[in-house]
């Protein structure tokens, strides 16, 4: 499969007035033409500014320290973290994202119209009606009723799910060939989340879109992902197809977490837990990041910290129980 | 709890004068038995918090009777509801709002002792001690203030703040969803363990339906304000009757990819309890629905045992 996107050892910054701390160490990742990708982590594991820095949408006091990410755009490949002003040209046509708050995300004070063509606006040159027509046969798309109607209401007027769908009709609206949903379905009910997730997998075949899917809720990887990167404290721990993350996880963080979630309903035993929390704001441990909430640490996971290696074809993992050099000390 | 009604009014204009009600819980009724775990599960808006609220009348009921131990807490007196809530406490969804930022750790599960008990600083200090033993925060911890904790440990202290009085009934108002699932897992261990040791009732109000399926011994689930299927929690997750439920079961993502459950999809959006719908709540979104369910609002009928629905197809 060819790669619509390749990250490759991208490192974000915490620029502070005195020090330099690196929050997203060593990320590299290729996202396939037509493939989901999914990002799954608990909160400030960094998946979030991984997604907005592809993007170029991280601001002070962030930045990207290192790295490269392609693109492989309509003009060929490109650098996107190279890019300057040329980048809002791929912004919203080529790539799109949609956010976690369909709430807080479109612009109170303007109609749906408005917000939707805005980005139609920018990016072609069509007349005011072919937009709106375009605009209403978009909203179709999604499944919006009384389409017409809608286009001159503002954002109050409409529930989370209907925003969340104008969110998805405005990010594809120019036909992206990736589109980053940065927890597309956290703020909504489960109800909505599957009609919004069933959705997106039917747009994803329509619009031969690319699709990376942030989340921290495992059943949405199941539903929607081909592969999916496991972060943990700014690093990607495991990488993998989907099947095999979830019947051969080899992390310990990535079993424990499917540990966790998949005893529930079970109530003969306790809940498994994961001991501790994770390593807050910066705090960088020496070895292994996972050393001290892992249950399989050994000797050298403290002050030895692993490498990404590929464990079989199409796994990777970052642990020394997987690296032969390791087994010795 | 008996036909438990709570309307909010919607008042409009220069005067304020009232136009129509929020029919935010309407005739909810059921039991808790002791030392069990009564889950109220449903979508945001359905009523389920303020159920949660009424019943401590943290939000004034406009009718109905909560029975507590025999007693009508609707009808106690100002002084005499102060001395009951010793043995009624709820635990908030977001630990990162509900815990006062200026106060110390000590202060914060000092303050409902100090509120229900006249107890001297040694008496104090020792049921602090004890209860953040059984939480699982160090001695050292308690001098600081709530935003040296992450969430995990925040939630901690707010359920030692609600166990410190001894209550024998806790309400757990979302306890877990604002936290991360690898301490959400340690959360809900906590509350299995403090009901054992201390007795406890609880309600457990969850949208996550994991969740309610692990802990809770009762289910009951709303929908616009209404209970629309309720019982033991084994038999409404293995053998779910309302199509509402059904719907509501079959969303939950499948935690495996090879194993995608066949979903029930229901269109559209939770209506306006301002106006509810005269027939059946579900009427407009359900894939069952007849010409019954629009005139005729159903009532919760026996299945079988404690299991009971609110639906015309039975």
């Amino acid at each position: 499969m060819e790669n619509i996107l390749e990250v490759k050892n991208l490192g974000i910054d915490l620029v502070t007035r005195d020090s330099i701390r690196r929050l997203i160490d060593d990320v590299s990742f290729e996202v396939g033409r037509k493939q989901s990708y999914g990002i799954v982590g608990e909160s400030g594991c960094g998946k979030s500014i991984t997604a907005m820095s592809i993007m170029q949408l991280l601001s002070y006091p962030l930045k990207t320290g290192k790295g490269e990410i392609f693109f492989d755009s309509d003009a060929g490949k490109v650098d996107l973290l190279s890019m300057k002003k040329e980048i809002r040209k791929i912004r919203g046509k080529e790539i799109s994202m949609i956010f976690q708050e369909p709430m807080t995300a479109l612009d109170p004070i303007f109609t749906i119209e408005d917000q939707i063509i805005e980005t139609l606006e920018f990016h072609t040159n069509l007349n005011k009606k072919d937009m709106r027509e375009l605009a209403l046969e978009m909203l179709n798309k999604v499944g919006i009723p009384r389409a017409e109607q809608l286009l001159g209401e503002y954002p109050h007027q409409l529930s989370g799910g209907m925003l969340q769908r104008i969110m998805i009709a405005i990010a594809l609206i120019c036909r992206p060939k990736l589109l980053i949903a940065d927890e597309p379905t956290t703020a909504l009910d489960v109800t909505i989340q599957a009609q919004i997730l069933d959705l997106m997998n039917e747009l994803k075949e329509s619009f031969d879109t690319s699709i990376i899917m942030i989340t921290h809720d495992l059943g949405v990887i199941a539903e929607t992902c081909e592969k999916v990167a496991v972060f943990y404290a700014g690093q990607i721990v495991e990488e993998t197809d989907v099947v095999r993350m979830f019947h051969g996880a080899a992390h310990p963080y990535t079993s424990g977490l499917l540990r966790a979630v998949t005893s529930l309903g079970d109530k003969s035993k306790s809940l498994y837990t994961i001991p501790g929390m994770v390593p807050v704001g910066g705090y960088i441990p020496k070895g292994c990041r996972f050393e001290d909430r892992c249950d399989r640490a050994k000797k050298i996971c403290k002050n030895n910290p692993p490498e990404l290696l590929e464990i079989e074809e199409g796994h990777k993992c970052r642990c020394w129980l997987y690296n032969e050099s390791g087994d010795e000390k | 709890m008996e036909n438990l009604k709570t309307y909010f009014p919607v008042k409009e204009g220069v005067f304020k004068k009232t136009t129509g009600y929020v029919h935010a819980v309407d005739d909810v009724s059921f039991k808790v038995n002791e030392q069990e775990t009564f889950a109220l599960v449903g979508e945001s808006g359905c009523g389920k918090s303020t159920t949660g609220m009424s019943i401590l009348r943290l939000i004034e009921p406009t009718a109905g009777s909560v029975l507590f131990e025999g007693q009508d807490v609707l009808k106690l007196s100002a002084e005499e509801l102060r001395k009951k809530r010793r043995d009624m406490q709820l635990i908030f969804q977001n630990p990162y709002s509900s815990l006062n930022p200026r106060m110390t750790v000590k202060r914060l599960m000092e303050e409902p002792l100090k509120t229900h008990f006249k107890m001297s600083q040694k008496e104090l200090d020792e049921q602090v001690f004890q209860t953040a033993d059984k939480v699982g925060i160090s001695k050292d911890q308690l001098e600081r203030y709530p935003h040296q904790f992450s969430g995990g440990q925040r939630q901690r202290i707010s359920i030692a703040r609600a166990i410190i009085s001894r209550p024998r009934f806790v309400v757990a108002d979302e306890p877990v969803s604002a936290l991360d699932v690898s301490i959400q897992s340690q959360i809900l261990n906590l509350l299995i363990q403090l009901q054992m040791d201390l007795k406890l009732t609880y309600i457990f109000i969850s949208h996550d339906l994991n969740v309610v399926r692990h802990l809770s011994n009762s289910v009951a689930v709303m929908y616009l304000g209404r209970i629309v299927e309720t019982g033991l929690s084994e038999e409404i997750f293995k053998n779910p009757m309302h199509p509402y439920t059904q719907a509501l079961l079959s969303a939950v993502p499948s935690k495996d990819p090879l194993n995608k459950k066949k979903r029930i999809i229901l269109q559209g959006d939770v209506p306006s309890p301002v106006n509810p719908p005269e027939g059946c709540p579900v009427f407009a979104r359900c894939n069952r629905a007849m010409d019954v369910c629009k005139q005729q609002r159903p009532v919760l009928k026996a299945m079988s045992g404690t299991h009971r629905t609110a639906c015309h197809l039975y």
